[in-house]
């Protein structure tokens, strides 16, 4: 009994933080029809940055280092977008692709050359020590920075559905995942509205990051798995469903911590491709996305 | 060899787009379908071709039912069309469009081709004065090295109806062919039409807005609207049609 | 009737222009030059001029030419967005490295030269094989993936692969293979990256790469002249994967070691910058592509080490900048839709 709430609690912490990169893939996708390849990259970018802070301003409280990273990554992210993508919005559609990949091994490359290749932690900026009242009722060890991570995350996602759902901002969002040429007509900036879309997608993953280096640890590449992996529960949610991301995620992190549990963890990065494929093949737009006709 | 068609039916959420469409067209026959905008003529030919599934009815090429079958397989049976909004192969040479569509009868395999063996040689020479012979037909020759796409609108018009032809189908549909041309260019059209109708051995459906065409080509047409037939004959007897004249006025654009 | 001029990445006419250098003689060229190199190399002749080293240099460009060159197949001409072709390679250098080690007899065991081209044939038929028949089974679970979904599958296919053979003891798990024969120099590589391109020519060049460039420009106009687009993808899914598995055949015993790290993503999107430099839809464009990135990184190696020999790692920052450059500047390649003449075959003959 104890140990399955344990595991249950790591499967919600792995989930949170793939909930916050995948909802920064489906946003992207949910309005400019994009896979950001270089997102992972993001992620593994404010895990970076959070850990450049932590090292350079060790006094600072996590309640303000968080933010700061996050505003930081979220500026890189606008910024790559203006550069790189934003040129490429009326291209062939996989040359944008194609420049995300690019960007992608570039983040990889330029962390690597620069800060290291070592794996690395996040020096612990929440608590570590267990939650009493968890060990006294359930028998579970679980510790504060476990339930802190998980619920910050889930706090982080309900402040993104209220912009989404109860702001102007959020309201242009939609507007432009429903008919992008439309929404000039509407005197709606698409500009800025996709600039907001990369940044909160961004600041949401570099979140994601300082909590997978504070929880695990951090290294150049680990973008590439964990983008992976974020993405291909995006898509088994549904890709441009924000609901569907994090339900996704939640899904995915608890298939992987019962086949590490139960199986191998050798084995876990062969299921979770599997199960996208699988999932592909039999439920082409995901669970909560919506299907496309062809028109001839 | 013609087609026939009983309570074709297909609906897209709450829109019933066709509505128990029926046909009969022989052998030789060449008949045509007006109706206003959005009346479902597109979607028949869609259904027809396999690109939608039918809700109901049935669809048969002489002895064979091909409604259920995938698209790719009721072409092979002999059903070629054009499309309202032309769908040419852009980036290959005119020639090539041509040649392509003969790629069910290349006459050679996968090995042969790759080691160009001499049977592929005589099979690529063959196609490819098929193909020129086509494009002669079409008057389209003088442009076989240039891109698709880079031709004028109404040769990208012709080369598709030659695209469609060199499957050597036994049912020709043709979706709104005369859209966007010329009186020179329509004029040079029923001609074409009239000459294909007559040299190859095949039956014509044809969709078309401009009714003056279809006055001068078909002698007989169904009139559609909303889905349903209000009205088939006769051109000239269709379109004093009280109903077809409703229809036709309750849009803006009333016919010539 | 006024004749336009084609526009400037229009194909050129095939036979309007009739080259007189043929394919056949850039082949007997290359391998007429290849021959002696590769001997007095191997005999250790002129070591100031002739070192070793460029021929390994040359040797990689020979089969990442076959690499760009069959991804292009899928890339460039069937329009798709295939993102796993490192996972064919990988397939190709196990199967290799298998038949080399396991179930042949050492070359030595052979009469001299005879017997490595034995060798040869056997490892690299069975990884062409190999490779194709994965590639036919990915084909076919994949038919109904169109774009974005089937860069996803693919790549999550090239995942899939690594991660299978880093679970499977017998050929080293992650730790990787090693003691495979060298069996590969610089001259089998020339002659299979030309046997390579002159194939994918040919077929190109046929009714099947007619009805694959169809359905790149529209796969619904293609499917209603009676193209059956699962089959004709799949044909090009298995074609492109048994060249990407002779690639890795290659490879496998020219390095002499390989590990499943190797055939990752990142080895991918290699082949993927090498053909987007190139361009897309030539194979003109895949030769020059893979020489030219080759050559840069090795300029670039030596540039930045001359300053420092701790910069020579910075090359890997350069080559991702250079493929967003180029799809921001010239999205085409260096080459796109257009061929070198010599690689045009003659038609209708
Ligand atoms: N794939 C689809 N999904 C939903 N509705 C569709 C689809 N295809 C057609 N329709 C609807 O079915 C109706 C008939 O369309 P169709 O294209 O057949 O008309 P049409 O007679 O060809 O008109 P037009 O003269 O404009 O070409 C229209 O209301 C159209 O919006
Ligand atoms: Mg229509």
């Amino acid at each position: 009994m104890d140990t399955i709430i344990q595991q249950l609690f790591n499967a919600a912490q792995l989930g949170a933080v793939y909930a916050l990169i995948a909802l920064g893939y489906s946003m992207v996708y949910g309005i400019i029809r994009l896979i950001n390849f270089a997102h992972g990259d993001i992620f593994m970018l404010g895990g970076f940055i959070g850990l450049l802070l932590t090292t350079r301003f060790g006094w600072m409280p996590f309640y303000l280092l968080l933010p700061l990273a996050m505003l930081l990554t979220a500026l890189v992210g606008v910024t790559i977008e203006r550069v790189a993508y934003r040129r490429l919005r009326n291209a062939q559609r996989m040359s944008v692709v194609i420049t995300t990949l690019g960007v992608g091994i570039f983040l990889e490359n330029l962390v690597r050359l620069t800060v290291g290749p070592e794996t690395r932690q996040i020096p612990a900026g929440l608590p570590s020590a267990p939650v009493v009242w968890l060990q006294q009722h359930l028998g579970a060890f679980v510790t504060w920075d476990k339930l802190l991570i998980i619920l910050i995350s889930l706090a982080l996602m309900a402040i993104l559905w209220l912009v989404v759902n109860r702001t102007l901002i959020g309201t242009a969002m939609r507007a432009v995942a429903d008919n992008k040429d439309a929404v000039p007509l509407m005197g709606v900036n698409l500009n800025l509205v996709i600039a907001v879309t990369f940044a909160i997608g961004s600041a949401l993953a570099a979140a994601g990051g300082i909590f997978y280096g504070q929880a695990y640890s951090i290294d150049p590449y680990m973008g590439i798995d964990l983008g992976w992996k974020a993405f291909i529960a995006a898509v088994i949610g549904g890709i441009g469903s924000i609901e569907g991301a994090v339900l996704g995620s939640f899904l995915l992190a608890g298939v992987e911590v019962i086949t590490v549990a139960y199986l191998s963890s050798n084995l876990k990065n062969g299921i979770a491709f599997g199960l996208l494929i699988l999932l592909l093949l039999v439920w082409p737009w995901g669970i909560m996305g919506k299907p496309t006709l062809k028109k001839v | 060899m013609g087609l026939r068609i009983t309570d074709l039916t297909k609906s897209f959420g709450g829109l019933t787009a066709v509505d128990g469409f029926n046909l009969e067209l022989g052998d030789r026959d060449l008949q045509g379908i007006i109706g206003p905008n959005g009346a479902g003529k597109t979607t028949v030919f869609n259904l027809i071709t396999g690109v939608y599934a039918p809700d109901r009815g049935q669809i048969q090429l002489g002895e064979h039912t091909v409604s259920g079958l995938p698209s790719d397989a009721i072409a092979r049976a002999g059903i070629a069309r054009t499309f309202q909004n032309i769908r040419l192969f852009a980036q290959m040479t005119v020639l090539d469009n041509i040649t392509m569509a003969l790629h069910a009868r290349a006459g050679y395999g996968l090995w042969e081709a790759a080691f160009r063996t001499g049977n592929f040689h005589r099979q690529e020479a063959r196609l490819l004065a098929e193909s020129r012979e086509h494009l002669a037909r079409f008057g389209l020759l003088e442009r076989q090295r240039e891109q698709a796409g880079s031709l004028p609108y109404g040769e990208q018009r012709r080369l598709e109806i030659a695209r469609a032809l060199a499957t050597g189908p036994k049912v020709l549909l043709l979706d709104e062919p005369a859209a966007g041309m010329n009186p020179r260019e329509v004029e040079e059209l029923i001609q074409l039409i009239q000459q294909v109708h007559r040299d190859f051995s095949l039956a014509i459906l044809l969709i078309e807005h401009q009714l003056p065409v279809v006055m001068e080509l078909c002698r007989e047409v169904q009139v559609l609207d909303f889905g349903q037939t209000i009205a088939s004959g006769a051109p000239q007897e269709v379109v004093r049609n009280p109903l077809v004249i409703e229809a036709y006025l309750g849009e803006e654009e009333a016919p010539a | 009737m006024s004749t336009k001029p084609p526009p400037e990445h229009a194909a050129p006419p095939p036979e309007l222009t009739p080259s007189r250098v043929r394919f056949w003689m850039v082949c007997a060229l290359i391998l007429a030059l290849a021959l002696p190199l590769q001997l007095s190399v191997d005999a250790g002749l002129f070591p100031d001029v002739l070192n070793p080293y460029y021929l390994h240099l040359l040797t990689i460009i020979g089969m990442n030419i076959i690499l760009v060159a069959s991804l292009n197949l899928l890339n460039g001409y069937l329009g798709e967005f295939a993102l796993g072709h490192a996972g064919f390679m990988a397939v190709g250098a196990y199967t290799a490295a298998l038949l080399a080690t396991k179930a042949l007899p050492s070359a030595a065991a052979l009469p001299p030269v005879l017997g490595t081209c034995i060798i040869l044939v056997v490892t690299l038929g069975g990884a062409m094989l190999m490779a194709a028949g994965i590639g036919y089974l990915i084909g076919l679970v994949t038919f109904k993936t169109v774009g974005d979904y089937l860069a996803i599958i693919t790549l999550g296919f090239n995942m899939i692969i690594v991660n299978a053979i880093q679970n499977l003891d017998f050929v080293g798990g992650p730790r990787g293979f090693t003691g495979i024969p060298k069996n590969t120099n610089f001259l089998a590589v020339a002659v299979c990256a030309l046997l390579t391109l002159g194939l994918l020519r040919n077929l190109i060049q046929s009714s099947f790469g007619r009805v694959w460039v169809s359905i790149r420009e529209n796969a619904i106009a293609a499917e209603l002249m009676g193209v059956s687009i699962a089959k004709a993808k799949n044909w090009a899914f298995t074609i492109a994967a048994a060249f990407a598995g002779l690639a890795g055949g290659l490879w496998a015993q020219n390095q002499q070691f390989i590990t499943p790290r190797s055939f990752d993503y990142i080895k991918t999107t290699e082949i993927l910058v090498m053909l987007y430099l190139g361009g897309m839809a030539s194979l003109s464009g895949s030769i020059l592509g893979v020489v030219a990135y080759t050559l840069l990184m090795e300029l670039l190696r030596n540039l930045l080490s001359a300053f420092a020999p701790q910069l020579a790692e910075w090359r890997m920052l350069i080559s991702p900048l250079i493929l967003i450059i180029i799809m921001l500047t010239r999205q085409t390649g260096l080459l796109g839709n257009r061929e070198w003449r010599w690689l045009r075959p003659r038609q209708g003959a």
